[in-house]
């Protein structure tokens, strides 16, 4: 399947988005593709691991969060995430699984493996209102193949 | 002309007064680095909190220090833009009720500019038309700077910033954070042989960087891949091993920031080059730019190592180069996380 008609899908969705897996596994990659699909340019988005945030403005806003250097909740709770999970846009965090417990019911899950060196494995789960995000994903699936 | 600067973009807390630009009366950081460091990076909790905490009186012993008082202070310069919001907001609000209370005119500043003016601290004469290269943990930035009131940013990072590949190459080869010094330190006193890695150029004639590849190469060095989900599991690498990637690294990040400044002093026909950021400390980095320089002429400069690092001098310092805004556009002033 190809990954533009994923993130066309979890732009249409909104909402928040958490990334998980190791150093150079593609999160940062894969916001770039949201971006795009967004209609941003793909070169605005930027590792924001020392800058914990980065806003991208548009129509649909895009936060593109990184909990690396994060310990807990209370951590992304303190640059006040839950007031970005208000508002109508898109919240990706990278490094969720560090900082789990602040999604609410609804989110999309992404996890990033190795296959080799120009390769990767991405598996995707949906929560609450974003178990559409799966349904329509797998439709894509079978319509492709 | 005295200028206080408010900074408190990340994790310092700062101040500092500066006369006409450049004379630093007085620069004081409150670095939450102790705080942070049982936690082996910035926790954004404690990073506003310590703002508020400290905020008053890293301003009062600046201006202790400086011997001054509010009515000697002819003008606030505070950061804006771009960093933490709740981090920039507690810095902006602060310095807006001063200005208020006191009739002082506010200037509002943004960080990666004044890094970029940073070296005009240490080096009283310096002025444009010059290069500027910001290496950090969250920035890579080149600048033309004709004058001080506005900066033509001719490249930026399109992913990683330098000091950020530092840093989790240091993780991936198991040393402490933060890594960047680590390596730097490591690899000066070795004199083996060193891993060859790319160097990521982008497009011709791009004066943009790109730092994830080379991350990525590195990992793939240290762990083949074989199914590995995590890269960090296996620690199979000798000293030696770790060496000649470190070294490996270290210069093809520099090669590809010294070969990009080269390029962008050429392109607009300057021969001044000045360095700022935390990643300015970068013995390697000095070291390759005073050599590839001096053979084109071009003069490099930079700040002390108290301005590398965050801290409030440059932000006053840039201040009084730039226009103050009036009293209505003060109220409506933000802070922005983005430049």
């Amino acid at each position: 399947m190809r990954l533009a008609g994923v993130w066309s899908t979890l732009v249409e969705q909104k909402g928040a988005i958490g990334l998980t897996g190791d150093i150079g596994s593609g999160k940062t990659v894969f916001v770039k593709g949201l971006a795009v699909a967004l209609g941003m340019e793909a070169t605005l988005v930027t590792s924001p691991t020392f800058t914990l945030i980065h806003e991208y403005p548009g129509k649909t806003p895009l936060f593109h969060f990184d909990v690396y250097r994060m310990n807990d909740k209370n951590d992304v709770f303190g640059i006040g995430v839950d007031e970005y999970f208000s508002k109508d846009g898109i919240v990706a965090i990278e490094w969720a699984d560090k900082v789990r417990p602040v999604f609410l019911k609804s989110y999309t899950w992404v996890e990033f493996s190795f296959v080799a060196e120009k390769s990767r494995k991405l598996k995707f789960f949906g929560y609450g209102d974003h178990s559409r995000v799966i349904r329509a994903l797998s439709e894509q699936c079978e319509n492709a193949q | 002309m005295k200028v206080l600067g408010i900074e408190t973009s990340c994790d310092e807390t700062a101040a500092a007064v500066v006369s006409d630009g450049r004379e630093v009366l007085s620069n004081v950081v409150n670095s939450q680095v102790e705080f942070h460091k049982k936690f082996s990076g910035v926790v954004p909790e404690i990073a506003c909190r310590k703002h508020i905490e400290t905020i008053t009186c890293v301003l009062d012993e600046a201006l202790k220090k400086a011997h001054c008082d509010f009515s000697s202070i002819d003008r606030i310069a505070v950061t804006n833009r771009p960093g933490l919001i709740g981090a920039l907001l507690i810095g902006l609000s602060f310095a807006k009720s001063i200005a208020y209370a006191r009739g002082i005119p506010l200037v509002p500043v943004s960080h990666i500019e004044a890094h970029a003016y940073s070296a005009c601290l240490t080096h009283m004469s310096l002025s444009g038309p010059y290069i500027s290269l910001v290496v950090s943990g969250g920035h890579t930035s080149l600048y033309l700077v004709k004058d001080f009131k506005s900066f033509d940013l001719l490249g930026k990072t399109i992913d990683d910033a330098v000091g950020e590949a530092y840093d989790k190459v240091a993780k991936v080869l198991g040393m402490s954070y933060p890594g960047g010094p680590e390596i730097d330190r490591l690899v000066r006193s070795y004199k083996g042989k060193a891993v060859s890695f790319p160097r990521t150029y982008l497009e011709k004639d791009s004066l943009d960087f790109s730092f994830s590849g080379i991350k990525t190469a590195v990992l793939y060095k240290v762990h083949p891949p074989a199914n590995k989900t995590s890269w960090e599991k296996e620690k199979v690498l000798s000293e030696q091993d770790i060496l000649s990637v470190a070294k490996g690294f270290q210069e093809s990040i520099v090669d590809v920031l010294v070969r990009k400044s080269i390029a962008a002093c050429q392109r607009h026909d300057c021969r001044k080059l000045a360095i700022g950021g935390g990643v300015a400390r970068n013995s390697r980095l000095r070291e390759k730019l005073l050599e590839e320089c001096s053979k084109r002429n071009i003069e490099t400069f930079y700040p002390d190592r108290a301005y590398c690092t965050d801290n409030a001098a440059m932000i006053a310092g840039l201040g009084y180069y730039q226009p103050p805004i009036g009293t209505e556009a003060m109220m409506t002033l933000d802070a922005t996380p983005t430049i």
